[in-house]
């Protein structure tokens, strides 16, 4: 006798392929419960069963299909409805309990169109909003489908000043009407914050670089109106690349919608020098979305192309969902294509008590010391000296900021953290305005630059031309100071 | 290519893009246009919201990406051209590094 072995996907083909979706939408994972990277088998991360989890807002699975692997219930989709589905990996911040992944989600930004955005009289904007399941005919099965659309592409800070998002989101044409929002989300199942406060919203005025070209290039870094000093920048990769296979997850706005987590998907692709190839569950409005090192929590890459996302099911639309190991995957440009331009923000910052400085004279060299520590050394001059000494107790500095030690390249002071303001009588002060000022390389040597006059010279450092611009513009400097030029032997910003 | 012929090939992908049923449709319209050499469609979604579809133009002296916006109700608007292939538009606004 024969035996005969039908296949799953056979054995499930009068199953109803409405129930065949709930049971995967039923086994999406929650925040992080599903491995990251390869797994000891060396299979992907999907496992061939996994337990079912229900969510708040989801459906209850369905009790026949709990021991059939989730591959074949693909497949048996896959063959009922012509379309490719797998688990959705989306979670709402709210849903989010990772506390690595909520800090992560605190840096992303959505990108809107200023005319979507009307100001209110009380501090506050409004965000004008489609719903997602008209906009789209969305079927009754797609996640989300109550939820608002708002924003065209996502973002992220990656210093006070500086936004990186994808070069097709942007370019100097169209930022103009381009808004940078912080706080668009779920706040529970029910809850859209659509109103937000109007200081979580910028512009931006500068494009910083911007690159797209036809090797996965695709980026752009864009100075904002302001420094964002309520959000932490995210930490980038500096050196080297992610490596094949390892785990990543990305935070933004598929389709507009409010912010959205997505995980359990790896590295599929590591071969090209540009961008790197992953298994994430992205749409449309994810271009500009970074996407994290599952391990590290740096960023590795910007979401900008993929998959097709949605593919009509009848007389409604679904999510193109496509298998683990299927389909061409999403192209992320890596982060060392821009990496350049992002401050370290490796803070050299000395703090002292400025009622206990004092000027001393010691082998020869007039100084201003606290503690026992030299702040400053004014060699032959006292007059230098006494006249920096009574500076720092005009301001009450208490903070001592260096970029490039030994041999620092820029040096400033601040009070409690904010920059000195106010003046002094006699005070040798350049102004200058902060909105204007940028990183520059001018005839060999990058500097500091306000138009077409210089305010520092760095050389051939870019990285502390950089570092020192971010700082002008997160203190809002608007002078440059002196004691003693030329060859001052303390300079100060102020306000 | 001038920014003369620039307009007058984008307002052609309009009028084409308005006509068209899918991005398919579009390439076949867009390479019956004159000095068009060949037209290719890329398999990869730009993730914009609404997404994109790229088209490879080759023109004699130039290759353009078309950025083809395919919105919810499946109409599709153009959205820019920008170098291609064959030209590594390493920074399309010429404001890299500044």
């Amino acid at each position: 006798m024969t035996d005969t072995v039908q296949t799953p996907v056979e054995d499930m083909s009068t199953i109803d392929p409405d129930l065949l979706l709930q049971e995967l939408r039923a086994r999406e994972p929650q925040d992080g419960d599903r491995p990251a990277g390869p797994q000891p088998c060396g299979c992907d991360a999907t496992p061939a069963v996994v337990t079912r989890r229900v969510g708040p807002d989801e459906r209850a699975g369905v009790a026949e299909l709990e021991g059939i692997a989730t591959d074949d219930l693909v497949s048996a989709l896959r063959s009922a409805q012509k379309v490719i589905y797998g688990t959705d990996d989306r979670l709402d911040l709210f849903q989010v309990t990772n506390p690595s992944h909520r800090a992560a989600a605190d840096g992303v930004v959505v990108l809107i169109n200023a005319g979507s955005i009307t100001a209110n009289a009380n501090g506050t904007s409004t965000i004008a909003t489609q719903n997602f399941g008209t906009t789209y005919n969305l079927c009754t099965s797609e996640r989300f489908r109550t939820q608002p659309l708002a924003g065209y592409c996502s973002g992220f800070l990656v210093d006070p000043s500086l936004i990186v998002t994808a070069a097709h989101c942007v370019d100097s044409t169209s930022l103009a009407d381009a808004r940078f929002v912080f706080g668009f989300q779920m706040r529970d199942a029910n809850t859209v914050d659509t109103t937000v406060p109007t200081s979580e919203i910028y512009r931006g005025i500068r494009i910083i670089g911007r690159a797209i070209g036809n090797q996965g290039t695709d980026w752009c870094v864009v100075q904002l109106d302001r420094p964002v000093l309520n959000h932490n920048p995210l930490r980038i990769r500096r050196t080297g690349q992610i490596a094949d296979n390892a785990g990543v997850y990305v935070i933004g706005h598929p389709v507009g919608l409010p912010k959205k987590w997505a995980g359990g998907a790896v590295v599929r692709d590591n071969s090209q020098s540009r961008y790197f190839v992953a298994n994430l569950d992205t749409y449309g409005g994810n271009s500009g979305s970074p996407v994290f090192n599952a391990t590290t929590h740096a960023v590795e890459g910007i979401l900008v192309r993929g998959e097709t996302d949605f593919v009509m099911n009848g007389t409604c639309v679904v999510s193109n969902i496509i298998p683990t190991s299927g389909g061409q995957g999403e192209d992320c440009t890596r982060v060392s294509e821009f990496a350049s331009l992002v401050p370290r923000n490796e803070h050299d910052f000395i703090p002292f008590n400025p009622a206990r400085a004092k000027v001393i004279q010691a082998g020869g060299r007039w100084k201003i010391e606290v503690d026992n520590m030299w702040l400053l050394d004014f060699g032959s001059s006292q007059a230098e000296a006494r006249k920096a000494l009574s500076i720092i107790k005009h301001y009450k500095m208490n903070i001592q900021c260096f970029v490039g030690r030994p041999g620092p390249s820029m040096e400033f002071y601040l009070v409690g953290g904010q920059a000195p303001s106010g003046s002094m009588p006699g005070e040798d002060a350049i102004g200058f305005n902060p909105d204007n000022v940028q990183a520059r390389y001018v005839g060999g040597r990058w500097k500091v630059v306000d138009g077409n006059h210089w305010i520092m010279d760095f050389d051939q450092s870019e990285a502390e031309c950089r570092q020192a611009l971010s700082y002008i513009l997160r203190y809002r400097f608007r002078y440059i100071c002196f004691v003693g030029r030329p060859g001052p032997s303390m300079t100060y910003f102020r306000r | 290519m001038t920014g003369e012929g620039e307009a007058a090939l984008l307002r052609a992908l309009e009028e084409a893009a308005a006509a068209a049923r899918d991005i398919d449709e579009l390439a076949v319209i867009v390479t019956a246009f004159p000095d068009v050499h060949s037209v290719e469609v890329q398999a990869a979604l730009v993730k914009t919201h609404p997404p994109l579809r790229e088209l490879i133009v080759r023109l004699p002296r130039r290759t353009v990406v078309v950025d083809v916006a395919v919105h919810p109700d499946q109409s599709l608007t153009i959205r820019g051209l920008h170098n291609g292939p064959g030209r590594d538009a390493a920074d399309d606004s010429g404001q890299q590094g500044t």
